[in-house]
This record gives C-alpha cells, structure tokens and sequence, in this order.
C-alpha cells in the first residue's frame, strides 16, 4: 500500500524532498501570513477567525505623528549609510582585491570583523565612545553605528564580484589603447557596477530594520523599528501590523531589485 | 575609404615568401638582447629575433617555454628585465600596452561582456575618436572580414567559443594594430572549427598583409599556418625556419620530437667524410647526410628515420635463416635493410601506419595505402630506407 503511495507520487514528482520544502516555507513564512493577514483585520482583537477587513490599522499608524517620524527618520539613516558604505565600502574593495599588496589577508579579516560581533557590543562600545567624547545621541550617532554594523556585508557582496573579475579584460582594454582611467570608466565601471547597487540595497535593507545597535546610540527621534518596539512593550497594538506588514513589502522589494542587479550581472 | 580597405589592396605583393628573411623586407618587430626573469625562473633569455613587414610568424613550443612571455613583451603587457624592443623602427620598451601600434587577441575570450558585438569591435576606434561613421564602416569590414557581418547587435554572452575568438580578431583589426599578435587563439576549440578557422586566419594574414605573430604549442597549427616558425624550448629560440625546413630538417632532437617525429634514436658519429656522417645506433650503423650545423667525430648526436622514409616488404617468401637483414655481420658494417616482423597496424584511409620490431625496436613506418596491399599483424618484413633522408642532428 504504502509503496504503492509513493510509487504514485514519485510517478508524479513529488517525493519527500517537496514535502520537506513545503513545511520548511510553511514554518518559515506563516508567522509573516498571520501578521499580514492580521493587518487587514477590522477587529482590534487578534484572534481567528478574523470577522472583517479593513485597512483601519494603516489608516491609524499613518495618522499616528511617531510612526510617520519614525519612518521618516529610518529613511534618513538608512540612505545616509547606504551612501557612505557605498563610498568607503567600494573604495576599500577595489583597493584590496585589484591591487595585490602586502597584509591584504589582514585588512579583509579586519573589514569583516564587525558582522561577526553581536550588535548588542557594537552599540555598547559605541555608547561608551560617545560618552567619553562627550558627543549628543543624534540620527548621526546612529548612522555611524550603521556604518560599522553594515560594511561588512557590502565587502563582502563586492569582493566576491570582483574575485570574480577577469583581470585579463583591463589587459584586453588596454591592449586597444586605454589609459587607466578609461579602463576603469569604459570596462571596470560598467561592469561592477550592478554588484555595487546590489551590496547597496544590501545596506540599505539591514540598516532600515536595524534594532540593537540603534537602541544604544539613538538620541531624541526614534527609527521605525524604535517605535514598533516601544508601541508594542506597553500593550497590543494592532497598528503594529500595518507597520510591520509595510517593513515586509519595503524589504521584499529591496530583495526583487537586488536580485534583478545581481541577474544583471555579468560574470 | 577605411583603413580596412587600404591595408586590402596592399595585400599579396607584400607577402614575403616562405622564409625569406633577408635585409629586404622592412623589419616589424626587433628584439634586441630581450630577456625576462619571473621570480626564480628565466621565462626568456637574452634573444634576439627580427619580424619581417607581413610575415606570419609562430612562436612554437611547449607551456613554460616562455613564447607567451614573449609575445607579451611585444604588447607591452609584460616589460623586458633587459634589452629592447622595437616596432616599425620605433623604440617601444618602455611604453605601455595601450601605447602600442600592436594587437593582441588573447587565449581566453576577453570580449567585454556589457558591451554588444559590434560596440566590442569599435572599441578601439571610439577610444580614437573616429567619427561615428567611419566607426561604423570599420566595424562592418571587420566583421565581413571574420565572416560574421550580421553578428553586431548580438550580446557578447551569446556567443560560442569559435564566434567569440572571431570577434576577438574582429576587434583587434578594426584597432588598426602595425602588427597582429596571436596567443593560441584557437587551443580552447574543437578540433573542427580550429582547423576551420587556422585556414581562415591565413587567408585573413594574405588579404591584409598585416605582419602575424602567433603562438601555439600545437605543431600542426604552426606548420600549416606560418611562413615561418621559431621553435622555442626554456626561453630560447633553438630553431628557425619555414615548416619545410623544419620538417625537413629538425636542428635537434628536442625539436624533432616536439614535432611528434617518430624514430628518434640517440647516436654517436662514428665518422665523417664528404658531407656523409657514419652514425653508431649501438649494434646498428646508419649513414646520414652532414647537417647544417655539422656534427665532429665522437660527438654524441640524435637520428631521425621519419615513417614515410621507409619502404616496407613482405618476407613470406624469403627463408627463415636469411632473416638477419642486408648487413654483413661485421660491427662497423652499415645497415641497409632490417628484418622484422610487423606490431601493430593503424589504418587511417589514405596512410596506413605500421609499428615495425625490427633490430631490437619498434620503428614507426608509414606507406601510402595506393593500390598496394594492406599487411596484417605478426607479417615479417624488410624495412629499407633512403639513405639521403636520414637525418642527423644534435641531441639536446
């Protein structure tokens, strides 16, 4: 009987590797289902099944003045970090994989040092730093933290693109007569440029939802993720979701553009 | 007109014959005293080497021997530890590839992958600043030229490996370079279009009368090709010459093996007299005539019996006992003929290869199959040769 089940399923391609996949997604993504589904719940009780729907709570975390600064402020730090990770963080690339130098090994294992530390000892050291220097808690604090907490990964995503670059193309452009600069602009350029937007929105998402290191070196104004934090501490707020289900749909879309430029890479 | 065109009708009078390489022709490329270290190792020794206007030239021998490094050097993306190089009268050594009147189309498929086909092949003309529509002449006759005239709004990831390599040439001429240099162009491709393409490129070399240096460690490749090779072995050139020639005559042992000559038996000169060496093969003698580089008395040396060199008959009728061959038996004799009995048999349409054991060796004979038999394995037979093909040469 039971071979019979699985000779049938098999015939059609289904085997327990589908079904593995199947659950893990489910597990994956139904905390996400409920709390988008909740969104949209006329209720303010969070509890199946939901009676109606509604877009009250969007209408409500719009309405509300902290949610909106929130996301205003997120914004601000976000693409303040993206654009000087972006800057710094291609510079430092470049400079590390296309120009062979002594203690190379050394500067990569440094530049990538602060992913691996909790962001929980980031915040705290940055904190202490700030004291010592006796700088206020601003949007500023936080971008720098950002700043830290987010090269690593733009490294990272970089390098590997231009481990991936043929050095013989410069040889090839240069053999047709380009100088430095035009090989950087008409070959190099062109063609790292799709992994440098990727890394970017790389950034750009982990810094929109950064939680920890934000905690410690925020001053007055508060980031989305701030303001989640502190709605829901205090009571239920079904406006959470609304938020919540809108962070979803930025960072999927972040996702889809990421994918595109890295499908739009050459290799 | 583009320069396309006026290369065109420069095209056979300029042609130099096969390995002509007196004073006449104007000298393209000049190596003076070139030499090239890597780290521990000497890629090329100090070298010498004058490129005539128009030649086609291979740089032929095996990975390591250091014909890349050299060609390199002539691009100008590899600088020379020493000496000079020259193209066109012009001192080029120290400037930089981009400086160049040269081309180079590279192994690997360097194509620039965000740029489609025909921006690939106008790459050098817009770095210039032709105009656009001169541009676009040139980038159509090079194309033509390669035999890809609808290939230019193609991605470059569309490509195989054999169009690739084609617009690779395509760019490089459409650039205008003096001289064309080629790094084994073809050694990533099917043995097919590679032989498609080595006749495309002579005939590409004849249209333009552009010089060709090119760079393979495939014999075939450089003897059906160039109007002349230089045989390369440890970053020194140790034979020049044209296919012929080399053929023919390999200088030295290395060289004839590298040309996958069979038959190559280390020897001693037992004698020297008129031009005529007297070989000592261990318990055999040949006869050989003196080589160019003549060889002294005494003298350890290489000799190579090429297969077709041989004539091969059937023993059946002959009686067992007068199976030692046509040598008399004393030592300082010289054979004329061996008697041996036939390995193995390797029929390839119009030649048919035999390996021969004959005298304590097997011998690589091949006859032209014609009209003449066939003979099967384990067949006894004499082997003669003619005595003004053997060839003699240094060892090394």
């Amino acid at each position: 009987m039971v071979r019979r089940f699985r000779r049938r399923l098999r015939r059609r391609g289904i085997g327990l590797l589908h079904v593995y996949v199947a659950m893990l997604l489910l597990f994956l993504f139904l905390p996400l289902a409920v709390l988008i589904l909740f969104s949209f719940s006329a209720s303010g009780q969070l509890r199946f099944p939901i009676t109606g729907l509604s877009l009250r709570w969007y209408q409500e975390a719009f309405g509300n003045s902290s949610v909106v600064s929130g996301i205003v402020a997120s914004l601000e730090v976000a693409v303040a970090t993206g654009i000087i990770v972006t800057l710094v963080g291609t510079l430092a690339a470049t400079i590390v994989n296309r120009h062979r130098f002594r203690g190379a090994g050394v500067v990569t294992s440094l530049m990538l040092a602060p992913a691996a530390l909790p962001g929980l000892v980031i915040g705290v050291a940055l904190l202490n730093f700030y004291g010592d220097l006796h700088l206020t808690l601003s949007l500023a604090t936080v971008v720098v933290g950002h700043v830290i907490y987010t090269l690593p990964y733009f490294y990272l995503v970089l390098s590997a693109r231009l481990k991936r670059f043929d050095p013989m193309l410069e040889e090839a452009a240069a053999d047709m007569g380009a100088s430095g600069w035009q090989r950087f602009r008409r070959v190099v350029a062109p063609l790292i440029s799709p992994a440098v937007i990727a890394s970017a929105f790389v950034v750009l998402a982990l810094s929109w939802d950064e939680f920890q290191v934000t905690f410690f070196t925020i001053g007055d104004q508060s980031t989305l993720p701030l303001v989640i934090w502190s709605r829901s501490r205090l009571s239920i707020d079904p406006s959470v979701n609304a938020i919540g289900t809108l962070m979803i749909a930025g960072s999927l879309l972040v996702v889809f553009f990421t994918r595109r430029f890295i499908a739009d890479s050459y290799s | 007109m583009t320069g396309i065109d006026t290369m065109a009708t420069r095209s056979p009078h300029t042609q130099p014959l096969a390995s002509q390489t007196g004073p006449e022709g104007r000298v393209a490329v000049r190596l003076e005293s070139v030499t090239k270290q890597f780290a521990t190792e000497t890629a090329v020794h100090p070298l010498d080497l004058a490129i005539q206007d128009g030649e086609f030239v291979t740089l032929l021998g095996p990975s390591g021997c250091g014909k890349t490094t050299l060609l390199r050097m002539i691009a100008g993306l590899e600088s020379p530890d020493d000496g000079t190089v020259t193209i066109f009268g012009e001192d080029v050594t120290d400037r930089p590839a981009n400086k160049r009147p040269v081309n180079l189309v590279f192994q690997r498929v360097t194509l620039f992958p965000h740029l489609t086909v025909a921006e690939n092949v106008a790459f050098g003309p817009r770095l210039r600043r032709v105009d656009r529509r001169e541009t676009e002449q040139k980038v159509r006759a090079a194309l033509e030229l390669v035999r890809l005239p609808d290939f230019g709004g193609r991605r470059v990831t569309e490509l195989s490996g054999g169009q690739a390599q084609r617009i690779a040439l395509a760019r490089a001429i459409a650039n205008e370079p003096k001289v064309l240099l080629l790094d084994e162009p073809l050694s990533a491709l099917d043995l097919e279009i590679r032989r498609q393409l080595q006749a495309e490129l002579k005939d590409i070399h004849r249209r333009l009368g552009l010089t060709f240096i090119y760079v393979t460690h495939d014999q075939e490749e450089a003897m059906s090709m160039s109007d002349r090779v230089l045989v390369m072995r440890q970053g020194r050139i140790v034979q020049a010459g044209s296919p012929v020639e080399i053929y023919r005559r390999p200088g030295s042992a290395f060289v004839a093996r590298f040309l996958g000559m069979a038959n190559v038996l280390p020897v001693k000169v037992a004698a020297a007299e008129k031009g005529w060496l007297q070989l000592d093969a261990g318990d055999l003698q040949f006869r050989a005539r003196q080589p160019a580089a003549p060889l002294p008395m005494g003298q350890s040396a290489a000799m190579v019996i090429r297969p077709d060199s041989f004539e091969l008959t059937p023993l059946d009728l002959e009686p067992e006992a007068d199976q030692r061959g046509g040598a008399p038996s004393g030592a300082a004799a010289v054979a004329a003929s061996l008697v041996g009995r036939i390995q193995d048999v390797r029929f390839i349409g119009s030649v048919v290869h035999y390996r021969v054991h004959a005298a304590g060796r097997d011998w690589q004979v091949s006859a032209r199959t014609g009209h003449e038999e066939v003979l099967t394995e384990g067949t006894p037979v004499r082997l003669t040769w003619r005595e003004e093909e053997v060839i003699a040469m240094s060892d090394q």
